[in-house]
């Protein structure tokens, strides 16, 4: 690695995206459980 | 079960935050690569998670083409999803990691090949269970594909020995016991571990979805009958 080159914004940037595909993941799948929840309550009712 | 499987998920997630900060500002610096080698916390648990999802897929699909059950279908699926983005994530942080230490973004060297392909293959395989109706001929096409995804993880593994690669040969599992120092080889290890398990946690919660998804479309159609 060159003298100069500062690595800190190459480590950060890792942590960033890392970070956003746990918490997104996390995030995406339970808002996808809850309106699928909210669809089978709304189903049960109409039954 | 289900409520306890989702709260250990979720404190698994809050051990992974621990995690980057111990190998952020508590890990050493490493005596060749300066401070960017901590970059290797997130990249090898990345790909570790990646190839433990090609070996589930590798399971679920063989279950799915021995026993003909549907709920392979959704644990595919789900398991192929992770596999593909952990895939991503793998070769993401190998990019910028490369960068500052071998001055390239990308090079077609065998380890990054071989990894590439595993997400084509990944992709390939979400692509081929969208194309498909429910059923068994779905069960069977991405059951044979499972299975072929999985051949790929021992060739990425043993490109850096089989062949000249600019990504360095195995410092962990080798021949002779491990380069590392205890400390980060310690630390490494339990990055892998705690990634690979939010990895199996967030198909799980997945596989669940697809599984309602396809209750709510089969209650919606009888009740659009009745």
């Amino acid at each position: 690695m060159g003298m100069n080159t500062d690595p800190w914004p190459f480590i950060w940037s890792c942590y960033v995206i890392g970070a956003l595909a746990v918490f997104g993941s996390l995030l995406w799948v339970s808002l996808h459980r809850r309106k699928l929840d909210s669809l089978m309550n709304v189903l049960k009712e109409e039954k | 079960m289900e409520k306890t499987f989702d709260i250990l998920g979720k404190i698994l997630c809050i051990v992974f935050l621990w995690q980057a900060y111990n190998s952020l500002f508590v890990q050493p610096s490493d005596m060749h690569q300066g401070e960017v080698y901590r970059i290797i916390y997130l990249h090898v648990p990345a790909a570790f998670a990646a190839f433990a999802l090609a070996f589930v897929l590798f399971g679920v699909s063989i279950y799915g083409l021995v026993t003909k059950n549907l709920n392979a279908e959704f644990w595919g699926r789900a398991v192929a999803e992770f596999g593909f983005i952990f895939t991503l994530l793998t070769l993401i942080t190998g990019s910028i990691w490369g960068r500052p230490t071998w001055g390239v973004w990308w090079t077609w060297d065998a380890r990054l090949t071989t990894t590439f392909i595993l997400a084509v293959l990944y992709a390939g395989y979400l692509l081929l269970w969208s194309s498909m109706t429910p059923g068994m001929a779905r069960i069977k096409s991405t059951g044979i594909l499972g299975v072929l995804i999985a051949v790929d993880v021992p060739i990425i593994y043993k490109s850096v020995t089989w062949w000249r690669t600019l990504h360095q040969p195995p410092s962990m599992m080798r021949e002779g016991g491990s380069t590392m120092a205890p400390e980060i080889l310690s630390h490494l290890i339990w990055c892998i571990v705690v990634l690979s398990l939010i990895a199996l946690y967030l198909s799980w919660k997945r596989m669940q979805n697809l599984r309602i998804e396809r209750m709510i479309e089969v209650k919606t159609l009888n009740q659009m009958r009745a």
